[in-house]
Order: C-alpha cells, then structure tokens, then sequence
C-alpha cells in the first residue's frame, strides 16, 4: 500500500518564514491541496491578514489581497458581491479575528456572506512576540500575562465557532485541529466542506483550527503538539457546530 | 460631484474621499441626479484580483501595500508621490466668482457657507465695495497656485478664509499665499450658519 | 510498484515532527546543518518505509514527496 506525495499546483516553490514546526504551513497546504482538487485556483481569491501569515501571498499561485488587521471579511464581503463567481476565503489569525476584527466576522457571519473563513487559534498573537490573544488558556504564560492569564480580569478564553454558530443565519462552522495525521485529514475534509458550500453558493463557512506557535509558546515542535492537545482541546473541543442543513 | 469620485478613483487607483458640511451631510436641500456614470479602469487586467480565469491568464495578481525591503518601499513612495503630483497637475478643481473688477479683498469658502459669501459679495458690490470669492471644489490638490495669483492682484487687501468650522482650511489658504497678504478666518459651528451680513460686517473690519 | 521517498534538505527546517509522526521509526534528524542553518530530517532506515506518507501529511514545510518510479524501470529491477 503506497501513495505518491508532491506540493499541489497552489502553492509556491518558496520556503516560507515561518518557524521550524508551526501548523501555518500544514494550514497553508492544506488549502492549496482543496483548491486544486476541486479545480478552482483561476478563481479564487485569498485575503491575507496581519499577523504572522501576512506574507501567506507569497506561498500561493492565485490572486490575493492583503486587509488591514482583522478586515479581512469586509475585503471578502466587498470582492465576493462584486463577483460572486470567484471563490473568497480569508485566513485570519487569533489575534486578527477574535480580538481587533471581531466585529467584521460576526458581521460577516451573521450576513451570511458565502465566503470562507479559515481561523487559525494559536493562542497567542503570534508576530508582534506573543502577546495574550482572547483565546489564551487560562494561566497560560505570554509577554503580556508574564504569570499566566489571570480569567478574572481578562475573562476566559472566547470559543468563536461555538459563538458564531449560536447565529440563526446558517453557516458551516466547525474546529479542527494540526496536531496528528488524522485529524490533518480531517481538518482537510472540513476545508474542503467549507469551499463546496461556498461552491454551492449556501453559506458562510468558517473552520477554526487549533494551531501550535512553539516559538511563543516557548516549546520544542513536539511538546507543542501535545500541548495544544492536552491544554487546548479540552476546552476547545473538535468538532461541527453548525450546519446550512440545521443540525 | 459625487458621482465623479468614482472615475477619479479608478483612474488613479486611490480612495477618493468625500467631504460635506453638515447641510449637505444631512441632505436638507433637495438633491439632482444626473445621468448615471458607468466606469470601468481601462488597465485592470495588470491588476485586479479578478481570478485568472477571467483574465485568461495563469499570471497572478497580487494586491498588497506591505514592502519589507526598504528600497522597494521607496520606489513604492516614489510611485505614490508621482501619482499624487499627476493629480496636482491634472486634477485642480475651483470656482471663481466676481473676479471681474479690482476686487479690494479674496474670500476662499467652501460648501454651503460659499453661497452665503455669494450673497454677502452681491450686497457688498450694491454698496461699492468689490470682493472676490475662491471656491476650492477638491480640497486635495488644494488650488494653491490659484488662490496664490487671486491675492496677489494689486487691489486685494486681505484674505478671508470663511467656514462652518474653526478654521480647517485656513492653513491651507494661509500656505497658498505664503505671506503675500494678511489672512482672516471667520466661522461658525455646531450646525450654526453666518449670515450674509455677518460676513459683511467681517470684511468691512479689515476692509475700508 | 515502486516509490520514491524524497526529503529536500535545504526545505526542510528540523522541526522533527515527521520523524515522531512515522510508524515505521524510519526518519531521524541528520547531524548536518542544511544551508539555512536547520539540521534536516533524513531516511535513516529507507528499507523499512511503507509509503504511508504520514510524513508528508505532518510536514509544516512540504519539504518531502513521494513520488512513483516510472513502471520499466522498476521491471528492469
Ligand atoms: C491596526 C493594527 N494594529 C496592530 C497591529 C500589530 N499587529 C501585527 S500582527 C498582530 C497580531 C496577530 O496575531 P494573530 O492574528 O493571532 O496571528 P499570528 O501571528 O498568531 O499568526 C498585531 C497586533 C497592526 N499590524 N495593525
Ligand atoms: S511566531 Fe508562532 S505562529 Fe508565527 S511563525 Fe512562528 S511559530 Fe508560527
Ligand atoms: S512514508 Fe510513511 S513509512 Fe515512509 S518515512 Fe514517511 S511516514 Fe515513515
Ligand atoms: S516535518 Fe518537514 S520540516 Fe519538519 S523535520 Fe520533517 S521534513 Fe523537515
């Protein structure tokens, strides 16, 4: 039982600047390998955020824009009316969604936008050296919570997916993780989920996925895994919150 | 004018923004229509994210602002500046109003307050006295070179600077005439319009 | 069939997440830095890989492929 493995067509001959280990990149690939199997790079258009995946334009084949911190959604409102045949997704950060754009994606969501939104939950905002982010663990340590996040000023970490899927509009909305071989596959079928809904012009789609930042969090690749096993996923659960369907 | 912002902004590719005074803002006049403009930017394909499909290009394209390298960013800011100084050249928009004689003093105003300086010159003129009025209609590219010429004729005395604000063009005015003639501001806030003979009253201080 | 597991070294930045991810225990970090200055993941044991590419689904980077060897070439074997 073998299987061929190349880099799909959507992403660039580039070494990325990300740091050994983070699960940007298996985010990044991820979504090139459902755009190419579903045969739609001459028609879509990424929307990078600010934070570490900033540059993600660099590592892809087809059109992007770049948004101001946490507006990405109101460029993919903007680009998806005007053209509603081209296939929007976003790809935001923590930081870029759930703290200064946090407007622009409930929003968005609650419009019913159909474009795609991927959410990358690292915990911390990565870039700008691992500030606490509204998704930081309770206790958990960063330059801006040196003893660990203290819930009773800064109120517990904010579960987006389940937040959102309390809106009546429908939505696919669904948490996923990077952090073993299966659950990368079936953070890719969700991936691939989100793009045909919005193939099918249905829903907003949103997947959040639990991502590891070792160099914030101050851990080796591996420990960084587990720790976003044995930290995040108990609180964050896996799983599909919403469906256009209703259930 | 409204509708012009949007083949200006597609032809130089930059926001166009629109200010009004709290009159406009608040649509208290009665509002015209005129033909629907349809625009389209002549060079889109070089860059707009249409999707390759569409351009039947496998030619990616890329909007971004961020340049990390710093030479890039300076050819970038060089880019933008050549923009800007092409909307300097072609992009002045003003209206004179009783330029005709030896005006004794400029009035620059904007807006509702501009029509309010209008009457305040007919009545002037009815008692003898000749003023001008500069009405800037972009305020970026401000018409320097014109406000600069319109106070320096020999018979002009001062510059007026009158807004329904506390003097937000007044620097503008100020830098135009680069010391050529005394600059006044007069205004009002607060949604309170001056009256024409406020205005006059203004002018005749400075003004014999 | 015949396959071909293949790790570009100078993609490759060390994280080691592939050699933990492998069943096969068939990948181990080299002892050589690469270009950028990361010491890269290699197939210490080729003989023992199966082609899962479990490897390849952890990689961060893309930095390993798998790839087939054309069918004559693997007759002529
Ligand atoms: C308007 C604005 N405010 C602040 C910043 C600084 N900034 C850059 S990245 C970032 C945080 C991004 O964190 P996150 O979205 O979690 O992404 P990550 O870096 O973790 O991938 C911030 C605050 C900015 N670029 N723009
Ligand atoms: S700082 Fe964190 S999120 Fe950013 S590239 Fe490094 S590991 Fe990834
Ligand atoms: S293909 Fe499978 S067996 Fe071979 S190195 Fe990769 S993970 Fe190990
Ligand atoms: S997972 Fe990729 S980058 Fe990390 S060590 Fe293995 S080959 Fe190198």
């Amino acid at each position: 039982m073998g299987k061929t493995f190349q880099k799909p067509q959507c992403l660039a001959d580039t070494i990325t600047h990300y740091c050994p280990g983070c699960t940007h990149g298996i985010a990044h690939r991820l979504v090139a390998e459902v755009i190419d199997e579903l045969g739609i790079r001459g028609r879509t258009v990424g929307i990078a955020p600010v934070g570490c995946a900033v540059l993600m334009y660099n590592y892809f084949t087809f059109d992007f824009q770049e948004a101001a911190h946490g507006r990405a959604p109101a460029m993919a409102t903007g680009i998806k009316r005007v053209r509603p045949d081209l296939m929007v997704f976003t790809y935001q950060g923590d930081g870029d969604l759930a703290s200064i754009g946090m407007g622009e994606i409930v929003h968005a969501a609650n419009r019913g936008e159909k474009f795609t939104t991927i959410f990358i939950n690292n915990a911390v905002y990565g870039m700008t050296g691992g500030q606490m982010a509204p998704t930081t663990m309770p206790d958990q340590r960063t330059t801006t919570s040196p003893f660990g996040r203290k819930t009773v000023n800064t109120g517990m970490p904010i579960k987006i997916a389940e937040m959102l899927a309390t809106l009546e509009t429908p939505a696919y909305i669904t948490r996923q993780t990077l952090t073993r071989p299966k659950y990368v596959k079936k953070a890719k079928k969700a991936i691939k989920q989100a793009f045909t809904y919005q193939m099918e012009n249905r829903c907003f789609s949103l997947v959040e996925l639990i991502s590891t930042c070792p160099t914030n969090w101050g851990m080796t690749p591996l420990d960084a895994l587990t720790w976003a096993e044995e930290k995040m996923l108990p609180y964050f659960p896996l799983g599909v919150f919403k469906t256009p369907e209703g259930d | 004018m409204v509708m012009e912002a949007f083949p200006l902004a597609e032809k130089y590719r930059n926001p166009v923004m629109i200010l009004g005074d709290g009159l406009i803002g608040q649509m208290m006049e009665p509002v015209e229509f005129p033909e629907h403009l349809k625009t389209e930017p002549s060079n889109k394909d070089d860059w707009a994210t249409s999707g390759m499909d569409t351009r039947k290009s496998n030619q990616r394209n890329l909007v971004k602002t961020l340049y990390l390298d710093p030479a890039e960013l300076n050819a970038h800011n060089l880019k933008l500046k050549a923009k800007y100084e092409q909307m300097e050249r072609e992009e002045m928009r003003f209206e004179k109003y009783n330029f005709g004689g030896d005006y004794k003093a400029l009035i620059v105003s904007y807006g509702t307050m501009s029509r309010v300086c209008r009457t305040a010159i007919d009545r002037l003129k009815e008692d003898g006295l000749e003023v001008a009025m500069l009405r800037p209609q972009f305020l970026f590219p401000f018409p320097r070179p014109a406000v600069f010429d319109a106070a320096r004729k020999e018979s002009c005395q001062a510059v007026f600077s009158i807004e329904m604000s506390m003097g937000q063009m007044l620097e503008d005015v100020d830098r135009s005439i680069a010391g050529k003639r005394p600059v006044y501001w007069y205004g009002k806030c607060g949604g309170e319009v001056p009256t024409p003979e406020e205005v006059m009253d203004e002018v005749r201080k400075i003004v014999k | 069939m015949t396959y071909k597991h293949f790790i570009d070294s100078d993609i490759c930045k060390g994280c080691g997440i592939c050699v933990d991810a492998c069943p096969k225990n068939v990948l181990e970090i080299s002892d050589k830095l690469n270009n950028k200055g990361y010491f890269p993941a290699f197939q210490a044991r080729p003989e023992d890989c199966i082609f899962c590419a479990i490897c390849c689904t952890m990689c961060p980077d893309v930095a390993i492929a798998i790839s087939e060897i054309e069918e004559k070439k693997a007759a002529q074997k």
